[in-house]
């Protein structure tokens, strides 16, 4: 039910004039905590709270010109005590168990959706916003980043991106933070829950930089997106970790160069799952690199295919081989056939004189095939290469 | 000039003349556009491009040379007989491949020889040359090109490699007796010999003209290019050698009565289709492959697949510009921004199966699964074959 006016504790109407201190009332009241482990403690304060909560997010959609001067810092204060705690000890294993949910997770959705309302309301004013989101506030944001519970990392990453945008302040600062967290998580602890949404948001901020690249986000690309490919929780943020390297090829393709050799440079040597990622990865980028970028990594990259061809593991060779099943892929290696296909043939050649797996045989059949059409003459003496050193 | 050496060019011309007489029973006719509006019309394009493919088996498989002008000698000659539609052009040129190993077998048992190609399995065949149609289809379809073609098993077909194998073998021969021998070593080496007649015979331009032609006509061609690699270095010496086998090139033309007019023909065609080769292009008519994934495999092939909803962007030198928020007090959920769309928070329903928490977790692989093909179905077979 909609509402542009907050009722009294007994539901009765309370003039204009005095909208604004009971606002600041109702926002001091929800800065109670409750315990939710205990389900049957106090239910009925905790009902208050709810409906309390459920009165002031319709009030601050609705209504116009109630976000006065004195409420913001209230209204900080509010969202802080309910949102800020310390986060307990957990050695959750995001591959393996299932998360542990936020208890008070009633009272925290609508803290949150309060939260979102405020900075995304109209009348919201950043002049006065400033003063009480500030780098303490923003900081104590980033660590809730760490919880269990997918559902408020969702609000939390909506709500830092409306922060990122509004604040231009405060920019470099959580750039700085974020940068922070990574290089820990990469380099200490490889453990934080939040990294998915935090190269959610940082896509976004990619896919704005304007051009050219200032140096400081090349670093960030080189110095911390890359090795966050090192980790061995990879698949945990692997599509956001991609659309983020993506969003800066498309900024700048000239980066290409240095990506693939980070790649390289981190290629998993032991686990599979993480090379088949890895596969994608470069399927993807692949799907978009410039011609000439191309020709500058075809090298070392093709050589690394021919060893992912002649993987033991399975997948991993199949996702290699299906690399040129993509026409574009096709088509570059046909115009730098001189290059690949050498690099390629003998791994090729090997498995077809005898692989156990039959879905493996079919692809390599097709990439023979493939390159036989491509280049007739050079296929023909790639060919008798390979047989005389067979013999 | 052969002083009590046993007569090798003597035999080598019996076994000549015995293919000359046999040449024109195995002379495939092809009528074929090179382009067609009509889509039941098999085009020379489609016939190279099945050709192209079986040259490519035989090198996966591993087999010398006679099985691919066998195979194609089949399909020609097939294909003079009857006409057939662009569907069952995969199906005639396997069957054709296959009839070949089978032949080239038992000629090759029958001769008592220590080392017998293999013959491909029939299954493996059909799945590795995507020749889309059924085991039952490609067996059927061999019994009808051996039936139409009243194909012998001792008797193999006289083809272009037949020829050349005995050209070159003539050549060797009547060099030693010149004097020529190492000249022409230097000049004409056996399996790139072999490898340009390939070629020749996988374009159906060479298709019409006699065995016997393109074999003398491939060997002159060699000899020429072999003549500009000596460079213009020669002696008269060399000079006075390389007249005596061309001689003997005008010899065997008019052993196998070839008119010049003919030759000179044949020489143009072949020339082209060996430029086009050594230019190292890419070939015009390419099979379209089926990539066969595993279900597990292909999903999330993609990395970003995964991804449901992308933020909207912020500006590097700007605000993030957020539109007016419906004043109904009613929570909407289809905000539109100025780039994509945005889960609005309020309406996110968190996934509540635990299963699906564990976002991009990999499990184990086991062997693939389901397989998918993206290509076309196995119905096949008609008996629109009917002459």
């Amino acid at each position: 039910m909609s509402s542009h006016r907050l009722f009294g504790i007994f539901g009765e109407d309370v003039p204009s004039s005095e909208q604004e201190g009971l606002f600041i009332r109702k926002l001091r009241q929800c800065c109670v905590a409750f315990d939710f482990m205990d389900p049957v403690a106090d239910l009925k304060g905790k009902e208050i709270k709810r409906a309390t909560l459920n009165e002031l997010v319709d009030y601050i959609t609705a209504g116009r010109g109630v976000l006065t001067e004195p409420v913001y810092p209230e209204i900080i204060r509010m969202i802080s005590a309910n949102l800020f705690r310390t986060l307990p000890p957990s050695d959750f294993d995001p591959e393996e168990d299932d998360p542990t949910l936020e208890a008070s997770w009633p009272h925290l959705q609508l803290v949150y959706e309060f939260f979102l309302r405020f900075l995304e309301s109209s009348d919201f004013q950043t002049t006065i916003g400033k003063k009480v989101i500030d780098q303490k506030f923003v900081l104590q944001l980033l660590d809730l980043f760490d919880s269990e519970d997918p559902r408020e990392r969702h609000f939390l990453k909506t709500v830092l991106h409306r922060i990122y945008g509004k604040f231009p302040g405060l920019r470099a600062f959580i750039r700085k933070q974020i940068n922070n967290i990574f290089l820990r998580f990469v380099y200490e602890t490889e453990h934080f829950n939040g990294v998915a949404e935090l190269l959610e948001i940082l896509a976004s901020i990619i896919s704005g930089f304007s051009l050219p690249l200032k140096s400081e986000h090349k670093q960030f690309l080189l110095k911390v997106l890359l090795p966050l490919h090192k980790v061995k929780c990879l698949s945990l943020y692997h599509a956001q970790l991609t659309y983020c390297v993506l969003q800066f090829l498309e900024k700048d393709a000239t980066l290409t160069e240095t990506v693939v050799k980070g790649l390289l440079k981190f290629w998993p040597k032991t686990c599979s799952q993480k090379e088949v990622m890895f596969l994608r990865e470069i399927g993807e980028l692949l799907d978009v690199i410039e011609p000439s970028q191309f020709a500058k990594i075809q090298e070392p990259l093709f050589k690394q295919i021919s060893r992912c061809v002649s993987s033991p593991h399975f997948q991993v060779a199949c996702c290699a081989l299906y690399l040129w099943s993509n026409e574009y892929i096709m088509s570059l290696t046909e115009e730098n056939s001189h290059v690949i296909m050498p690099i390629m043939f003998p791994a090729l050649y090997r498995i077809s004189r005898g692989h156990w797996n039959q879905t493996i045989v079919a692809l390599v059949y097709n990439v023979l095939e493939t390159f036989m059409e491509m280049n007739g003459k050079l296929f023909d003496e790639l060919t008798a290469k390979a047989e005389r050193q067979n013999v | 000039m052969d002083q009590g050496q046993p007569d090798a060019i003597h035999p080598l011309i019996t076994k000549l003349n015995e293919a000359l007489v046999l040449e024109n029973k195995f002379q495939p006719h092809l009528q074929l556009p090179s382009v067609s509006q009509d889509p039941t019309e098999i085009t020379t394009g489609i016939r190279d491009g099945s050709a192209h493919v079986l040259r490519c088996l035989k090198v996966w498989y591993d087999l010398p040379s006679d099985v691919l002008f066998v195979a194609i000698n089949f399909m020609d000659r097939f294909l003079t007989k009857m006409k057939a539609r662009p569907k069952h052009m995969a199906c005639i040129s396997v069957s054709s491949f296959h009839l070949a190993t089978r032949q080239i077998c038992q000629y090759q048992k029958s001769c008592g020889l220590e080392e017998v190609s293999a013959i491909p399995d029939t299954r493996d065949l059909v799945a590795i040359s995507q020749c889309k149609c059924t085991l039952g289809d490609l067996t059927r379809m061999e019994g009808i090109i051996s039936s139409k073609l009243d194909t012998e098993p001792g008797l193999l077909p006289i083809t272009p490699l037949t020829f050349l194998q005995l050209f070159h073998a003539l050549f060797i021969a009547a060099a030693e007796r010149l004097g020529v021998g190492p000249l022409y070593a230097k000049m004409v080496a056996a399996p790139s010999l072999w490898l340009r007649l390939e070629i020749l015979a996988c374009d159906a331009a060479c298709a019409n003209f006699r065995a016997s032609e393109v074999a003398l006509v491939l060997l002159c061609t060699q000899l020429d290019s072999g003549v500009a690699d000596l460079g213009t270095r020669q002696d008269p010496s060399t000079g006075a050698e390389i007249m005596r086998l061309v001689n003997f090139a005008i010899e065997l033309q008019k052993l196998c009565k070839i008119p010049d007019s003919s030759f000179f023909c044949c020489h143009e065609v072949v020339l082209l289709i060996l430029a086009r080769y050594n230019a190292q292009c890419q070939m015009p008519h390419r099979q379209r492959l089926v990539w066969k994934l595993s279900q597990r495999t292909l999903r999330y092939l993609r990395p970003t697949d995964k991804l449901t909803s992308i933020m909207p962007t912020i500006d590097e030198h700007g605000q993030l510009q957020m539109p007016t928020r419906i004043r109904s007090g009613s929570v909407s959920s289809d905000e539109s921004w100025d780039s994509e769309k945005e889960d609005v928070a309020a309406e996110w329903a968190p996934p509540l199966n635990p299963a699906e928490w564990t976002v991009g977790a990999m499990n184990p692989l086991p062997e693939e699964d389901e397989s998918i093909v993206k290509g076309a179905s196995s119905k096949f077979l008609r008996d629109a074959m009917a002459a």
